[in-house]
């Protein structure tokens, strides 16, 4: 709401300036007239832009549907339980400590190998950015390995790693590195040359120019990157897990599965859809907070 | 705190498509301390290469090109820049974008910046982000950068040439106050005519392909000067003469 005020007094100073400068004034009710049938609009769809649930609409009709479907005995309960059944399961596992332990052993593979990947990616994406030589030298190898899926790779770090932990961060952490190498790169190389060229004339050294113009210009594009690769570390995370781990949301997966237990495995599911979900909203809040400075379409 | 800004014999050539082309050919002028002078030549003529030459962004030239009396080879504070777009960086306010580069203690860079935005008109608007600001205020908040550091020169590259005819006149009048009471060398790139003659002590006319100083021609006529005087019309109808265009 701030931001529109400024953007409508600013309209108006122009207008009001008849010497070299004059102070900023607002005649707002001049401007209300040719604007009302599109205030009428935005006060019509203030309930969608105010954040109303709408957004949940759809996964409430179909958890009461299958709840109804279940209840009427439509659905064999042993292939998928109840929603209530689920959870039931949940509750107990959480009153146990088994979702929490899983959940904290999830969560730090999953950061830990996405700091890892994620660091990496952005100082070698800023690299290749900053040096057409590097460009050179690092691009196409690291375009190649791009091409491999991978989960493809994951008998090979087992093979190599071992059981335990490396294989699994190894393999969140190359998920992690490909989408902020791509964007950090990508980011940096659409900089303004306009704007670089400010820095040279206030002779900014090379790290002044990468801290004070060339990240901050390619944030939105970084951002995204990290959007991203944290959702792709969350897949590789999953499968990671069903490897096989002594604990972790894959490991309840894997255990529901072999218990043929299917309250479980859809209540490991439903963890990772709401985790990943939450982390998404933060990442989310995170750009909303930093890009504030930016004009784009907004919908 | 002036200084003096010289070109001798300077030349630029640009590699194209289809071979070298002679940008500029043989520029030589001299502005003294504190003087201002206006460039103009048709587009295309190499005004702006011989601005960024002076300013240090550009050094595959011949020729020489000093800022008192001393070779310039990099940009330098002193010297200070406005384009024609205000190149503010987005993701700063009106107040960081001004004292952006400073290198004082914080305090001196808030207390510049505020005498700033007074000084180009833009109270009230120390915190807004470029985006929401006009074309205008947009380029008074560039103007304010470039004096944040109390350069000895300013070398304006065709600075209001994306304004509306309004806005540019003010701002116009709004630089033309600011040099009466700084007194710092001036370059002014321009292809507008009047804009010329309002600012300029001397016009450089140059031709176009390759860019060659034509002509320079003293405008007498005391500041501020009158766009509507007689005297104003004589040295419009000069230029257009040398412009072939009356």
């Amino acid at each position: 709401m701030r931001l529109y005020s400024k953007t409508r007094q600013h309209v108006d100073t122009e207008k009001t300036q008849k010497d070299g400068g004059a102070s900023p004034s607002v005649h707002a009710g001049s401007h209300l007239a040719p604007r009302k049938s599109l205030l009428d609009k935005s006060r019509r769809r203030r309930w969608l832009r105010t954040g109303a649930p709408v957004g949940f609409i759809l996964p409430i009709a179909v958890i009461l549907f299958w709840q109804f479907a279940s209840v009427a005995g439509w659905i064999d309960q042993n292939l998928l339980p109840a929603p209530t059944t689920v959870a039931a399961t949940t509750v107990g596992l959480i009153r146990d400590g088994t979702l929490g332990s899983d959940l904290l052993a999830s969560g730090l593979r999953w950061i830990v190998g996405f700091l890892i990947g994620g660091t990496l990616g952005l100082l070698v994406g800023s690299l290749v950015g900053l040096s057409r030589i590097a460009e050179r030298v690092l691009d196409t190898s690291v375009q190649m390995l791009r091409t491999i899926p991978f989960l493809a790779l994951a008998p090979l770090l087992v093979l190599w790693l071992g059981l335990d932990e490396p294989p699994k961060i190894t393999l969140i952490a190359l998920a992690s590195f490909f989408p902020l190498y791509l964007n950090t790169f990508a980011g940096i190389r659409n900089v303004d040359r306009k704007l670089i060229e400010i820095g040279q004339i206030y002779r900014l050294s090379q790290p002044e120019m990468l801290m004070r113009v060339i990240l901050p210009a390619a944030l939105p594009e970084i951002l995204t990157g990290v959007r991203y690769a944290l959702a792709v570390a969350w897949l590789a995370l999953v499968l990671a897990e069903l490897l096989g781990a002594q604990q972790g949301l894959g490991y309840l997966l894997s255990e529901g599965r072999e218990f043929v237990r299917v309250d479980i495995v859809l209540c490991s599911i439903l963890i990772f859809a709401i985790v990943g979900k939450l982390v998404d909203v933060l990442v989310r809040g995170l750009e909303v907070s930093l890009l504030r400075w930016r004009d784009t379409y907004k919908g | 705190m002036s200084i003096s800004l010289s070109l001798r014999h300077f030349e630029r050539e640009f590699e194209s498509a289809t071979g070298t082309v002679q940008a500029l050919e043989d520029v030589s002028f001299h502005v003294a301390p504190g003087d201002c002078i206006a460039l103009v030549g048709p587009s295309g003529c190499g005004k702006s290469t011989i601005l960024r030459a002076i300013a240090g962004l550009d050094s595959n030239y011949s020729g020489e090109v000093q800022a008192n009396e001393v070779a310039v080879r990099e940009p330098d504070l002193s010297r200070g820049i406005l384009f024609q777009e205000p190149r503010l960086f987005p993701w700063l306010t009106v107040n960081e974008n001004i004292s952006f580069g400073l290198r004082l203690p914080r305090q001196e860079c808030l207390r510049r910046a505020h005498e700033l935005i007074d000084l180009v008109g833009l109270g009230g608007f120390e915190h807004a982000y470029p985006h929401q600001l006009s074309g205008g205020m947009a380029q008074r908040v560039a103007i304010a950068r470039a004096l944040a550091p109390n350069p000895a020169a300013l070398l304006l590259d065709e600075p209001f040439g994306a304004l509306d005819a309004f806005t540019r006149i003010r701002l116009q009048n709004a630089l033309e106050n600011i040099w009466l009471a700084r007194k710092m060398t001036m370059i002014l790139v321009t292809h507008d005519i009047d804009e010329a003659i309002a600012l300029g002590q001397r016009v450089v006319i140059l031709t176009a392909r390759p860019g060659r100083v034509s002509r320079i021609l003293d405008i007498d006529l005391p500041y501020p000067r009158d766009r509507g005087s007689e005297r104003f019309a004589h040295y419009r109808r000069e230029l257009l003469i040398a412009f072939d265009l009356s």
